[in-house]
């Protein structure tokens, strides 16, 4: 019995101990694999967390700056898209807590919807198939989530950012907490002109101009509320409203059409998790109400979504045979849209059941799953794969690999487009894998006999270095790659067009000192992705082997902070080879290369925390695309304070 | 501290090279000196339009030779290019603009300020430019390079020919939701007064007149209202006096061409087809059964035809030439969507 309630405790100590560790974590961290996660995920092999000093930057900078993922980014708080090794945005899910938020009109997510201040947690997840959330995610996924903190009593912040181009972002957070409950409220304002100036390189002499038609206004709101029931039971619901409205600017040297997007997005979700001996249980469910409203009354186009989309999963995890553990989900998902693109109302519903197997040895761990979904009334094909953790020395170095196949079903655009929509498409598919090598060294002296005049004493901690290196090779392959092209009708039409082939390579290094009050902390990341189109149904040779549009082959950031006392400074440097915009590869945008740098200050006043800061965006001064004739700001600044207690 | 230096060594090398800026071309051509201009007209949105030069007698291209000559682009969707006295005028169509070049493609001025504009018409020192969006035909100061006047049209405004002191405009109607009702508009380019409006079939896409002095337009038509037609154009009554109706509601024919030596149509329906322009047994046949091109623009010029395949829209296209026999003469790769050959 006591054993029993032990066991109980402990899990749910880890439970709680992880979801405050979290917030507590001081800067963007890039997590390898510890022990404890081995249960929970095998999939992810870096996630970063979210903290106060990263959360006036968008997801978009947080991911560009710090992961070796690739942003095609339309310039300041406009689209911007996430590709994973070789892949292209409709290819990249995203989750929010768990639940598929890609549009099932479009297909892909706008990062600059999606401010990092209302999430707490994100991981990325680059093996394919393999999620435990859903399927379609052929190059990765991008998992967000909302942890509570369970911070006991009365706690706020508020934050201001101000910087170039009239930007102007506040922040205000209040939460509270007893032993079972706990409930947080934020709120957020961004705006701006971002009428910025640059080199028009549709002009002789590249003649400067200031961005027109550029303003964004965003606002929002967020209520989490958590009730511990007993040692056993927690509910968790989180609600979030987000309405954003941005004007769309002309491209370089076009004409200004003075469009305008406006999104307004209702997420919320409730989750009931389940500690029992044999089992743990969660079950979610969640809806989410998306509206887009695009105007351009130059052109008379006038395109209004709405998207509602119901979803519900119930996960278990539970032990058979002592030693092995077993995951399950069964979920499903109805998604209802209208979109002046469509003649009527259309839905999809897709119901899943997923499966994984995994067992942790004294040296390792390993894994095998299998999902398989129902669209609408067809069987997709069962998803299934494998993959493995080895630790043969202490943990310092651990050998890893999983493999698995996946698609993705052509989204409701894709299908029902008036006109265009292609009803007999094939949903993609292919399958994906990867092997690497992590390694770790912790040097640490955490209390040291210290001898001084001949008096030893134990210290408290006297220094931390802490080395990380990881390098991964993947391979990943996809077949009936779909493509909107023009039709000889005059209007264009998605169809199955090519099979694609990437493979590279990703390094990713860290290092960590701290001795007295000094800190020292620097990241590389490095990737190169051979991404090559295949064989093309429409025997299009001349492309065979050239690289898809828009996938850089090098692609690299570095980061270096040092901190002394209350004192943080921060350098950090992109490098992101060249893109080829054209399918024959005769035409490119060139390798950018621009740095930030910025400097904060924290202290105490009474209760009151603060955090003083600045920035400079774009250092040197580098005029850039990463979209075509979609130029991005020069150099530009920003300074921030957060007030807490 | 070592590496720093070597870190220090690598940003000014990166920053030590000439900075590229926006799109570029991987290889940058050579000044060509061909007497035939091939417009490309670039993905939407991209702003790779190009102008080739293309020399029939030694079968030779040059790319990029706007790029080449002034060191930018030309702009986003090159439209239609015309030539006027000792100068070329290019319609960029998602600039907004018309680029002024003399003839060696050096640039000389800019005419801004249009909506979408699409193709160009000369009369004196006055210029008339069709547009997409605008419901109108601006009116251009040749001397100033300004719009001066629009004329105010129901839609589309799409080919014009002037002809006899007089304007034949081609108006599509909403270019949205492709009104039923479309018109060929006959102005006084003095006046600016629309004279007439002769009602055409659905979707008027070209026009050509042929060597009797008659207009004939090709129209594609709706799916379920109406098929595609010929139709011809008695210019002296402003009457139709002669149609044409394609059999299947799928023949959606485009870029009517015509050579007054051999008195022959020639469009683009899929295939390349061809027609003699006589009204009795007038029945058009495929004059070259395409593979796997995407056909795009067709043009003749001193007998040869030139068919522009697009392929998938984002690769480099080509120009397929041909004799009034069908025989394939030659296949030289332009740009990015070559629209036609002038």
């Amino acid at each position: 019995m006591l054993k029993k309630w032990l066991k109980n405790s402990i899990l749910f100590t880890l439970f709680i101990g992880v979801s405050v560790s979290f917030s507590q974590i001081k800067t963007d961290t890039l997590r390898t694999f510890t022990k404890s996660e081995f249960l929970t995920d095998l999939e992810s092999f870096s996630s970063l967390t979210l903290t106060d000093s990263s959360q006036f930057k968008t997801l978009a900078e947080v991911l560009e700056t710090s992961s070796p993922v690739y942003l095609k980014n339309y310039g300041n708080g406009q689209l911007a898209t996430l590709s994973i090794r070789g892949n292209g945005a409709s290819q990249t899910q995203l989750f929010w807590n768990g639940f598929k938020m890609n549009s099932p009109t479009l297909g892909q997510s706008d990062l600059s919807l999606i401010p990092t201040f209302f999430i707490s947690d994100f991981e990325l997840n680059y093996s394919g198939g393999s999620s435990v959330n859903g399927s379609g995610e052929i190059g990765g996924s991008l998992d967000l989530s909302n942890k509570l903190n369970w911070k006991k009593g009365l706690h706020g912040s508020y934050g201001k950012q101000l910087g170039s181009f009239s930007q102007s972002t506040s922040r205000y957070q209040v939460s509270f907490g007893t032993k079972k409950f706990y409930q947080q409220v934020k709120f957020l304002t961004k705006k701006g002109e971002n009428d910025f100036s640059f080199p028009n390189t549709s002009k002789i002499n590249n003649l400067t101009e200031n961005q027109t038609n550029n303003k964004l206004w965003q606002w929002g709101g967020q209520y989490e509320i958590g009730y511990i029931i007993n040692t056993k039971n927690i509910i968790q619901a989180t609600a979030i409203y987000f309405d954003s409205w941005r004007e769309i600017p002309p491209i370089n040297g076009g004409v200004s059409n003075e469009e305008t997007q406006e999104d307004k997005i209702f997420r919320g979700f409730v989750s009931w998790k389940s500690y029992q001996d044999k089992f743990k249980s969660d079950l979610r469910v969640s809806f989410f109400n998306e509206k887009l409203n695009y105007i351009d009354s130059i052109s008379s186009i006038f395109s209004e979504v709405e998207v509602n989309t119901y979803q519900a999963q119930q996960r278990l995890k539970f032990k058979v045979l002592k030693n092995f553990d077993v995951e399950t989900s069964i979920q499903n998902s109805l998604a209802v849209a209208m979109s002046s693109g469509f003649d009527e109302s259309k839905r999809r519903n897709e119901a899943g059941v997923y499966v994984k197997i995994s067992e942790t040895l004294k040296k390792g761990y390993y894994e095998v799953f299998a999902r398989q979904e129902l669209i609408d009334s067809d069987f997709s094909p069962v998803v299934f794969g494998g993959g493995f953790i080895y630790n043969p020395f202490n943990n310092n170095v651990k050998f890893k690999g999983n493999i698995s196949s996946n698609y993705r079903v052509p989204t409701l655009n894709d299908l029902y487009w008036a006109q265009g929509g292609n009803s007999n498409l094939l949903p993609e598919n292919g399958w994906s894998a990867e092997v690497g090598v992590d390694f770790e060294k912790v040097l640490e002296c955490y209390s040291c006999a210290v001898t001084t005049n001949d008096v030893t004493v134990l210290s408290g901690k006297l220094y931390e270095n802490r080395f990380n290196f990881g390098l991964t090779a993947f391979y990943n392959q996809t077949e009936n790659w779909i493509q909107w092209t023009p039709t000889d009708f005059g209007y264009w039409s998605p169809s199955n067009v090519k099979q694609i082939e990437n493979k590279g390579i990703e390094v990713v290094t860290s290092f960590y000192h701290e001795k007295n009050s000094n800190k020292i902390e620097a990241k590389i990341n490095y990737s190169f992705t051979h991404s090559r189109n295949k064989d093309f149904l429409s025997q299009n040779n001349e492309i065979v082997n050239r690289i898809p549009i828009y996938i850089p082959t090098h692609k690299a950031n570095a980061y270096l902070s040092y901190s002394i006392n209350r004192l943080t400074l921060f350098y950090s440097q992109l490098y992101n080879g060249r893109v080829f915009i054209d399918e024959s590869n005769s035409t490119y945008l060139p390798h950018y290369f621009p740095a930030n740098t910025g400097l904060s200050y924290s202290n105490s006043l009474k209760n009151i925390k603060y955090v003083i800061g600045g920035r400079i965006n774009n250092v040197f001064n580098e005029p850039y695309q990463v979209v075509a004739n979609r130029p991005i700001p020069g150099r530009n600044y920003s300074i921030n304070l957060t007030l807490s207690f | 501290m070592k590496s720093i230096h070597i870190y220090i060594g690598l940003v000014l090398l990166l920053f030590g090279c000439k900075k590229e800026v926006g799109p570029q071309s991987i290889n940058p051509d050579e000044k060509g000196i061909g007497k035939l201009i091939v417009i490309n007209e670039g993905n939407f949105g991209f702003g790779n339009a190009s102008v080739s030069l293309y020399d029939p007698n030694t079968g030779e291209i040059a790319n990029n030779q706007y790029k080449k000559v002034n060191g930018i682009g030309i702009g986003d969707v090159l439209q239609s290019v015309k030539r006027h006295g000792n100068k070329f005028y290019f319609v960029v169509n998602n600039s907004g603009k018309v680029v002024v070049t003399d003839t060696n493609l050096n640039l000389i001025s800019e005419i801004t300020g249009f909506n979408s504009p699409r193709y160009m018409e000369f009369f004196g020192d006055k210029a008339f430019v069709t547009d997409l969006k605008q419901k109108a035909v601006y009116v251009v100061d040749l001397v100033s390079n300004q719009i001066i006047n629009q004329i105010p049209t129901q839609g589309w405004t799409e080919h014009i020919i002037m002809h006899n002191n007089k304007l034949y405009v081609m108006d599509r109607g909403d270019y949205l939701t492709n009104s039923t009702q479309n018109f060929l508009y006959i102005i006084n380019p003095t006046t600016l007064i629309k004279e007439d409006s002769i009602q055409v079939g659905i979707n008027p896409n070209s026009m050509v007149l042929d060597i009797n002095l008659k207009l004939w337009i090709l129209t594609s038509g709706y799916s379920g209202i109406e098929n595609a037609r010929f139709q011809r154009i008695d210019l002296d009554s402003n009457k139709i006096d002669f149609t044409y109706i394609f059999n299947s509601s799928t023949d959606k024919p485009s870029r009517l061409t015509y050579d007054f030596d051999i008195k022959k149509f020639y469009f683009l329906n899929s295939s390349i087809y061809s027609v003699n322009n006589d009204v009795s047994g007038f029945i058009p046949s495929v004059f070259y059964q395409k593979n796997n091109e995407n056909f795009y623009g067709l043009n003749v010029i001193e007998g040869i035809i030139y068919a522009t395949n697009a392929k998938n829209y984002n690769q480099i296209g080509n120009i397929n030439m041909f004799n009034s026999l069908g025989e394939e003469l030659n296949i030289t790769t332009s740009s990015i969507i070559p629209q036609s050959v002038n």
